[in-house]
């Protein structure tokens, strides 16, 4: 019994080792599971993971050996008084093997917290949060150099350390212009991608190439002119022989010669874009419905059974006559806008939808719009659904792209260049300009200074003189486009010294035509 | 004949003074409710539907249980008929105050379909009215007049309190047609199947010891 007592223990102890390696061993492989799975997904919001506050940014999730999943968003755009106002975003991420890249532009507003979370069908793969206090709203300054760091502490002297300077490399530079839309300047040493450099000067930023046009390859070199300075959409690419330090500096300072597009717009929404049906008066509907009551009562009490019965047919009568007469068109009432900045060749368009309906309802917009004022929403790559309460509108903004400019600004004198007429044209501090007809040029002349349409009330405050504002399809398809171009010395600027593109024309400046 | 004898029995009962005055009164509140809500002055939302609605099915409520109670608490003979006749003289009120809720849905767009008013305006009549004949069965007595004046007030009172109990929006007859509720429907349909079986069943002979209705 003594040796059984010594055995058994010692049985029992080896199979409680084999158990606690198999356990190890277990464990091991879990954790490394689980370890593969959270490098499986790759997220980042906005260029470098540097989010902007009130802008579009990227968002791009990478998935590596994952079956197909779902990205989900979720922001509180609350705020202390409102309370939590939650915005949920989802889209669906293609799976399979080796690397899937989704990748979309997203309007982020200022928020108290941002969550994300990728799922298979079986359990969350990843997930991650960012709190509203870690985030900026100052536009990015943006340095692609091949050639050893930045040098940020010279930068940020020069230009009083405001910047918000990040570094960036060639696989951080999205491809199109919603994505540059929170981006102010953009410098780069060596080579970069052709289409990332015509994107960020399109969104409005300022776009510097350092060392001098010898150093520039075939398609960015045939991208500016002799002159040294191309404006494309609403900013521009200049090519400059300095160090990256000074043409980060250089392009800082000559950004925002019209000021964002996408503010803009909001001056454009001051006035809404939809109107409410007309009411009846209600003098009407007073002497109606008096009128209605007398004839049943006089019915019901001088008739006995033809009077209830003809009351009867006056009620039927009276119902279907007033819902003909008061029963608005059906809505939804749906309106658009849309801003554009031209330079060069091309412009950068900013859009709004604005929805009015009159019964409670979930009005849906195209996918990637985003609503002007906080409020709850879902989106997904499909479309957008904002709960909207009866007879309110929701106004959504669009991500800005690329489009052919339609007038081009040479020296004193504009010509048109699309198919459609240019109304409602005035340039500030000179005055109203004729309409121009499709291939019409015209020389910019002294007009009445003040006369220009509804539309531009609170536009054109907001311009520096010397800003041309026309418009197109307003009449006709009830989608107007307001165009803004920079005219006269403004709009190609000769020099290409530092000084020169600085001092470039801006909000506050005087333009040519200022008194 | 017979539907033209009872057209002309429910016309002679809205003849009566008290109903044709409580008709003529439901009309001028409806009346002041929809211009007092219409949106005038350079207003741009039209809300009126809801405050018109609701007013309008609690007038029926009111008018279907008051009555009811009042009738049926009575010990008097031609109880029966004269519940019958009063029930269809108030469903004729409903149809004819109508207009004033289509009227005021026109313009307001509300996102409840246009059926639920509809149904639920008869079903509010049918509810009370059977409600209000079970309430009068228990208070019939010699005070039964003066305890229908506390009775219906106590028995709205009631419903409010268990409607809010439950949430809000599913007892009451204010707040029924501003959304569609199954809850209203499956709580108004024991009293509405009450109030028709009250009121479908032949008439009994009178008896010596009632004096009318058996019961």
């Amino acid at each position: 019994m003594g040796a059984m007592r010594l055995i058994v223990p010692a049985a029992r102890s080896r199979g409680a080792g084999l158990v606690r390696a198999l356990a190890l061993l277990a464990c091991l492989v879990v954790c490394g599971t689980v370890s593969a799975a959270g490098a499986a997904v790759g997220f980042r919001l906005g260029i470098a993971n540097e989010v902007v506050i009130g802008a579009w940014n990227m968002l791009r999730v990478e998935t590596r050996d994952l079956p197909r999943s779902t990205l989900t968003l979720m922001l509180d755009v609350g705020t202390l008084r409102d309370g939590e106002v939650p915005v949920e975003l989802t889209f669906e991420l293609s799976g399979g093997g080796g690397v899937n890249a989704f990748e979309t532009e997203l309007f982020v507003p200022p928020f108290r917290s941002l969550s994300w979370w990728v799922t298979t069908a079986e359990r969350v793969v990843a997930s991650g949060s960012l709190a509203g206090r870690e985030t900026d709203g100052r536009p990015l300054d943006l340095v692609l150099t091949s050639r050893g760091p930045v040098p940020r502490a010279v930068i940020a002297n020069a230009v009083g350390g405001a910047a918000r300077l990040v570094e960036v490399t060639l696989s951080d530079l999205p491809a199109s212009p919603a994505a540059f839309d929170g981006v102010r300047s953009l410098t780069v040493e060596g080579s970069a991608p052709v289409d990332s450099i015509v994107a960020a000067a399109v969104a409005g930023a300022s776009v510097v190439l350092a060392g001098g046009r010898e150093a520039l390859a075939g398609p960015l070199a045939a991208l500016v002119p002799e002159t040294g300075v191309a404006t494309i959409g609403a900013g521009r690419v200049a090519v400059l022989d300095l160090p990256v330090a000074e043409a980060a500096v250089a392009a800082i300072g000559g950004a925002g010669n019209l000021g964002r597009p996408g503010q803009l717009l909001v001056a454009v929404l001051a006035e809404p874009l939809v109107g409410t049906p007309r009411q009846a008066p209600v003098g009407a509907i007073l002497i109606g419905s008096v009128i209605y009551a007398v004839m049943a009562l006089v019915a019901i009490r001088l008739g006995g059974a033809p009077g209830l019965l003809a009351s009867a047919i006056v009620a039927a009568f009276s119902a279907f006559g007033a819902w003909q007469a008061l029963r608005p068109p059906p809505p939804p009432y749906v309106g658009a806008v849309a801003l554009a900045q031209v330079g060069g060749p091309l412009a950068v368009m900013h859009e709004a939808l604005e929805s009015l309906t009159l019964p409670r309802a979930l009005l849906a917009f195209p996918a990637g719009a985003a609503p002007v004022r906080p409020q709850s929403y879902s989106g997904s790559a499909r479309s957008v659904s904002v709960p909207t309460p009866a007879w309110r509108s929701v106004t959504v903004r669009l991500p800005p792209r690329a489009v052919g400019a339609p007038l081009a600004v040479v020296g004193r004198t504009v010509r048109n260049d699309s198919s459609v007429p240019l109304t409602g044209v005035y340039v500030t501090g000179l005055g109203a300009q004729p309409d121009l007809a499709p291939g019409q040029t015209v020389e910019l002349a002294p007009g009445e200074v003040g006369a220009y349409p509804a539309l531009y009330l609170a536009l054109v405050p907001a311009l520096p003189d010397g800003t041309l504002v026309a418009s197109s399809g307003c009449a006709v398809e009830g989608r107007c486009v307001v165009w803004l171009a920079t005219v006269g010395a403004a709009a190609a600027p000769e020099a290409v010294a530092p000084e020169a593109l600085a001092a470039a024309p801006r909000p506050s400046d005087g333009g040519p035509w200022s008194p | 004949m017979v539907a033209v004898r009872a057209l002309a029995t429910v016309a002679g009962r809205l003849q009566r003074a008290d109903l044709l005055q409580v008709t003529a009164l439901t009309f001028a509140v409806l009346v002041v409710a929809l211009n007092v809500n219409w949106p005038d002055g350079g207003a741009r939302v039209n809300e009126a539907w809801g405050p018109v609605a609701a007013l309008r099915n609690s007038l029926l409520a009111v008018l279907a249980l008051a009555y009811a109670v009042s009738i049926w608490g009575r010990v008097a003979p031609g109880r029966l008929a004269e519940a019958r006749v009063t029930f269809l003289a108030l469903v004729a009120v409903a149809v004819l105050t109508w207009p004033f809720e289509v009227a005021a849905r026109a313009a307001s767009y509300p996102a409840v379909p246009g059926y639920w008013p509809a149904l639920v305006a008869f079903a509010t009549l049918g509810a009370y009215f059977g409600l209000g004949l079970l309430v009068g069965r228990a208070l019939r007595g010699p005070y039964s007049g003066v305890l229908t004046f506390i009775a219906v007030p106590a028995a709205l009172a009631l419903i409010v309190w268990l409607d809010v109990g439950v949430g809000g929006g599913h007892l009451n007859p204010w707040s029924v047609p501003s959304a569609v509720s199954l809850t209203y429907l499956a709580w108004s349909s024991p009293f509405a199947l009450v109030c028709a079986f009250l009121l479908a069943r032949p008439k009994r002979r009178p008896s010596v010891a009632a004096g009318g209705d058996a019961r």
